[in-house]
Order: C-alpha cells, then sequence, then structure tokens
C-alpha cells in the first residue's frame, strides 16, 4: 500500500509530500523527484490562476506538448478566458478591457480549435456564456467558476508532462476505488452482502434483513 | 453454488443417439462424414462431450480441415444440448455456425450473412467464446475475422461441428495436451486483447464524487497516513492535496506514539512495562477483553521462564495466569472474541512445557520467545487498544482494499467470468519497474 500512495504523490506531483514520506516510511519514490519540481510549478501556476505563466513554462519545457496536443491547448485557453472573466469581477476599472480582451481571444484561439471537435466547441460556448451572467457564482455555469475547474485543468496538464517525461500520467490509487465500485456492482446481481456505500469512510453497510 | 472444477471439452461425443449419427465416424478429436451427403437431410453434426464451463472467460478451440470432401460443407461453431444433430450449426435456434462453402456466419436460422472467406482442405479455423463481451470470433488460419455473434445468452455452449457431403473431414484440438499439441493461433494474445479491453471497461467505472467536493483519493491517502503514523507526510498531504480542509489531531499523534512504545515493550519482552501502559492508554481494556490480557500474562510467564525465574514464573501463574482461563470478564458478559479459547489454553500449555528445558527458546514451544510472536502478539494488543478506544483496525483506504478484493473472489467463487480475468494487484502495479536512479 506504501507503493501505491507514493505513486499517488509522485504521479499528481506533490514533491515535497513524496519527500516526507520517503523519509517516513522507506519507500523508494521511483524518479528523480527533482524533476516533479518543474511540473508541480506549472501545475501549481495554473492552481492559482496564472494560465499564462503555466503556457510559458510548459514551452520553456518541451514545446511540442502544446503544439501536439490541441484539446489540452484549448482547455488551458478556455481556463484563461475563466479566469479573465473572474478577474473581471474583481476589479471594476479592468472590466471591459478584460472582457474584450477575453471576446477576443475566444475568437481567436479558441473557436478555430472548437471546429475539429464538436464537444469542444460547446465547451466553448458554455465558457462563453459566463460573459452575460453578472453573478456567474449564481449562474447555472458556476462548476466552470469552481477551484475543481482549475484542478481538472491542472490534472490535464500535468499528465500530459508527465507522459512527454514517458511517465505515468495516471496514479493507481483510483483504480483500486473504480475496482471496487465494478465488483460491488456485478455482486450486486448474485448475492446480498456488506457493502461500502461512502467511500470516504469505508465503513461497511449492513444489508437489510431478508423479507421472507 | 460454485462454479469451479466443471470439466472443460476435451473430445467429441460420438455415443449420442440421433439419426445422424450413422453419417459420421468419430475419433476422438477426429470426425468424419460417411453418409450419402444427397440433400440438407443427410446433414449430421457433433458436439463436444462437455459444454464450456460456466465460469470460463474465453474458451478458444481450433479445427483443421484435413478434407473438403466433396462439396466442403463444414459449418463449425456452438450449440447447447438439447440442439438436433441433423443440423448444421446454425440452422437451428441455440446455434451458432461458419460455414465453409460459402464463408457465411449462421445463427438459428437457414439462411446466414456474409462473414468471412470460405475454408477449405489444409485449413485451420479458431474459434473464440468470449463470455466476458458475450460474443463469438472466429480466426481462419490465425486471421482475425472479427466478431460474428452478439448477444451470447447460452449458458451451455458446446463446442459442434456439422457436415453435409461425403468425405468432409476434421480435426479438432480442445487444448487438452498443449505440450504435445499446442495450438496454433496465439492464444496469449486472444486472451492479452481480450483482458486489456475487460480492463478498460473496469477502469471506465464512474466513481461517485465525494459529497464536500474534496479528494476522495486525498483524503483516503491522508487516512491511511495517519493510521500508520506517518505524521509528517499525512501534514503535507493535507496541506498541499487537501488543501488544508483536515489536520492531523494530536491527540491522534500522542495515542499513536504511546501504542507504538507499548509495542516495542511487548517485542523487547518486557510485559509488565507493556501492561502499564496499556492501562493508562486504555483504561478498561484489560479487565473487559479477557483474552488479550490472558496472552499477554501467558507471554509473561513464558518470558519470565526465559529469564531463568523458574519458581517465580510458576507461583505467578499460579496466581495470575490461571485464575484468567475461569474468571468471567467484566462488562459485557464476554464474547466469544473477548473471552478465552481453546487455542490460548494450549498457549498456557506450551508456555508451561517451557519450564522442561534448559535453554527454553529451543525447546519444541521455543517459538514463544521468539520475535515473530511477540510481534504477532504487539499487533494484537494495538488492534484490541484501536477496538476499545472506538478506533477502526484498519484505515479507510486498507478497508477498501479489502472490500474490493473480498468482492472479486466472491465473483470469481461464483463463477463470475469476467471477474476471473481481473486482480487487484495488476490494477495497481506499476506499469514498469522503477529505473535505478544514475545508472550508467
Amino acid at each position: 500500500m506504501n507503493r501505491v500512495v507514493m505513486n499517488f504523490l509522485v504521479t499528481e506531483g506533490y514533491v515535497d509530500a513524496a519527500r516526507v514520506f520517503e523519509r517516513e516510511s522507506g519507500t523508494a519514490p521511483g524518479v528523480d523527484l527533482d524533476q516533479i519540481t518543474d511540473r508541480m510549478e506549472i501545475r501549481k501556476a495554473v492552481q492559482s490562476g496564472d494560465v499564462e505563466q503555466a503556457i510559458e513554462r510548459v514551452n520553456d519545457l518541451d514545446p511540442e506538448i502544446l503544439e501536439e496536443q490541441q484539446e489540452l491547448f484549448f482547455h488551458l485557453q478556455q481556463q484563461r478566458l475563466i479566469e479573465l472573466i473572474r478577474g473581471g469581477q474583481l476589479a471594476e476599472a479592468l472590466e471591459f478591457a478584460q472582457l474584450a480582451e477575453a471576446l477576443e481571444f475566444a475568437q481567436e484561439y479558441l473557436a478555430p480549435r472548437g471546429v475539429d471537435h464538436p464537444e469542444l466547441l460547446e465547451e466553448l460556448e458554455r465558457t462563453v456564456a459566463l460573459l452575460v451572467f453578472e453573478d456567474v457564482r449564481a449562474s447555472p455555469l458556476a462548476d466552470l467558476m469552481d477551484v475543481a475547474q482549475r484542478q481538472k485543468t491542472a490534472s490535464e496538464l500535468n499528465a500530459a508532462i508527465l507522459a512527454s517525461q514517458s511517465q505515468e500520467a495516471e496514479p493507481k490509487l483510483p483504480n483500486l476505488l473504480k475496482l471496487l465500485v465494478w465488483a460491488q456492482k456485478q455482486l450486486d446481481e448474485k448475492a446480498v452482502y456488506p457493502r461500502v456505500e461512502n467511500l470516504t469512510s469505508a465503513e461497511l453497510v449492513e444489508p437489510p434483513p431478508a423479507d421472507d | 453454488m460454485s462454479a469451479r472444477h466443471q470439466p472443460s471439452p476435451s473430445a467429441w461425443d460420438g455415443s449420442i443417439r440421433s439419426p445422424a449419427q450413422r453419417y459420421l465416424a468419430v475419433d476422438g478429436t477426429r470426425v468424419k462424414y460417411i453418409g450419402p451427403g444427397s440433400d440438407d437431410r443427410d446433414a449430421a453434426a457433433v458436439r463436444t462431450n462437455h459444454p464450456v464451463p460456466a465460469d470460463c472467460p474465453l474458451f478458444y478451440f481450433e479445427v483443421e480441415i484435413t478434407s473438403r470432401g466433396r462439396d466442403g460443407f463444414i459449418g463449425i461453431g456452438f450449440s447447447t444440448g438439447d440442439v438436433k444433430l441433423d443440423r448444421l450449426p446454425g440452422w437451428e435456434p441455440h446455434s451458432y455456425g461458419y460455414h465453409g462453402d460459402d464463408g457465411h456466419a449462421f445463427s438459428g436460422r437457414g439462411t446466414g450473412r456474409a462473414y468471412g472467406p470460405t475454408y477449405t482442405t489444409g485449413d485451420w479455423i479458431g474459434v473464440i467464446l468470449n463470455r466476458i463481451e458475450r460474443t463469438i470470433t472466429f480466426t481462419k488460419k490465425g486471421y482475425d475475422l472479427g466478431v460474428a455473434f452478439e448477444s451470447i445468452s447460452e449458458e451451455r455452449l458446446f463446442p459442434s461441428v456439422g457436415f453435409r457431403t461425403p468425405d468432409e473431414e476434421i480435426e479438432a484440438n480442445f487444448g487438452t495436451d498443449l505440450a504435445n499439441r499446442p495450438f496454433r493461433g496465439d492464444v496469449a494474445w486472444i486472451k492479452h486483447e481480450a483482458q486489456q479491453r475487460l480492463y478498460a471497461s473496469v477502469l471506465n467505472t464512474a466513481v461517485p464524487r465525494s459529497a464536500k467536493g474534496r479528494s476522495i483519493t486525498g483524503e483516503l491517502v491522508f487516512g491511511y497516513l495517519a493510521h500508520q503514523g506517518h505524521w509528517d507526510t499525512a501534514a503535507a498531504v493535507a496541506r498541499d492535496v487537501l488543501g488544508g480542509t483536515v489536520a492531523v489531531a494530536q491527540q491522534d499523534v500522542q495515542d499513536m506514539q504511546m501504542r507504538q512504545r507499548i509495542s516495542e515493550r511487548v517485542q523487547a519482552g518486557d510485559i509488565d512495562a507493556a501492561l502499564e501502559l496499556t492501562r493508562q492508554l486504555a483504561p478498561g481494556l484489560l479487565e473487559s477483553n479477557r483474552r488479550i490480557h490472558f496472552r499477554l500474562q501467558c507471554q509473561k510467564f513464558a518470558e519470565m521462564i526465559k529469564a531463568g525465574q523458574e519458581a517465580e514464573a510458576i507461583e505467578y501463574g499460579r496466581t495470575h495466569v490461571v485464575p484468567l482461563l475461569d474468571a468471567p470478564a467484566s462488562g459485557s458478559g464476554g464474547s466469544s472474541s473477548s473471552s478465552v479459547s481453546a487455542a490460548d489454553r494450549e498457549l498456557l500449555e506450551d508456555a508451561t512445557a517451557l519450564l522442561a528445558y534448559d535453554d527454553p527458546a529451543t525447546g519444541p514451544t521455543g517459538y514463544m520467545l521468539l520475535p515473530a510472536h511477540r510481534s504477532e502478539l504487539a499487533a494484537a494488543l494495538n488492534r484490541a487498544i484501536l477496538v476499545h478506544s472506538g478506533r477502526s483496525e484498519d484505515s479507510a483506504l486498507e478497508a477498501i482494499l479489502r472490500q474490493a478484493t473480498t468482492a472479486l473472489q466472491e465473483l470469481k467463487r461464483s463463477g463470475h467470468p469476467a471477474a476471473q480475468l481481473l486482480d487487484v494487484q495488476t490494477l495497481l502495479q506499476q506499469q514498469r519497474e522503477p529505473q535505478p536512479l544514475g545508472a550508467a
């Protein structure tokens, strides 16, 4: 299990935690943790909303990553647009300029890429629709403004960098959860048994007593 | 209902009574058509001695056309046990066949649909029943012809082959003697491909999101680290992964440090200290859990003998160990897990037997003084303390691993075909071995 935890920390780019874990548990990280630092900083940039810096640093690291992966590039630009809109709320003075910039941006970078990928076009439409809501947090599009959206974009970029370094992109730990959900679902058709209903607590829930 | 140990198809069954039987010469895995072969009414089919076992995820067999006979009206496939044998597989309901004369695929009717190439003398046909995806696929000379039949729902399918014109002859390989008769097709690859698709579909399973919008994996990792006592890592994960939404409780740290000290004392053979610390950390535990108390006292008895204090040991055994065998547990009245069992009585006998040896550690019951035994006792005490203080023995992450493993085992035991190809370790394994750092 220590190896699975280490794999999670390393692939998700938590270098500090991985280092501490290596010292505390004696589990080898299996990769050079220094190389992860770059990746982690890029990730942090996205998580803190500085998409522009992230793009710059990815291009420093390996320009082919964004050249080759249109969908990723689209999502980064989408995030940039979201951040511009977010910024537009904070500073009234800059609002107009930024919104204009955001719109121009959508036309220049996002739309052409969306044409190749209809699903991206739909995402684009949702994102641009943010512009029409005065209070986006109360809009049906609030999820885009969520921290989770930043995490999603950051994870996608992180995975792409890992792949470019021929490292695994996906931690193994979620596989365990998927297997559990799958196996319980299959077993539901065959038996009544104590189930794990809540993945965070992992408490076993006894089945209700049989009717007869 | 266990599906294990079902026999696999190993030979054609020439003993089935049917009007068509007289048209076939059946010899183990070989069949030759010896009937008149004038029209469809002279068709004759044979099936195997056993159906494909119910829990078999992928069944593969090969048929070599040793002679196409007059017209090569051969059909290869599967049928259930009640399909009439005076028809080619595929003509009847619950039968499936790929026919050599036209390359068509038949299922349940006399007209087929275009599927693959024709086949003739010298060709060999591979047949794959995939219970995971409920499909039947054929190969010709190792070339994959694609899925022929989908939504296969029959539980008991027998490999079957049918004939229509004189001197048609085949020989099958059911893989019962692979050392001497290996398959010609790349079965490992076929299995690998099916397994990859299965893994992909399992990994496509949607996992419910955490209600609080936090990372489930992050919380599981945090809980595991705290449970293992990796406090610094837990703190780093709380900060970096969970954004400071959780924190390590100081009380937890202190409790665990105390449990670690108790474990160390047990492993050093210093049971008195372990008992004292246990009373401090978990008041009432030794009174309510008579079993762990008894095991600790037995160990103390054994450790005294080891230290050469035989007389004191005997006195201690009389006053402190034996009474525990009969005394009722306080509190709940003693459940099965907290009262002394027959195995525990043996423990006392083993400990007493140490007295008979000058060097107790080399006696037949010397295991009691080995580090492994002490570690096991230390772990049992640790679990007892955790349970006593209302904590779970395992972290949520370990509980999930255990439940996933158990559920998968249950599926395998119940004959679930896909489960036979899955295992937890493969899903958790690193894809490649870590590269040694700084290697040239």
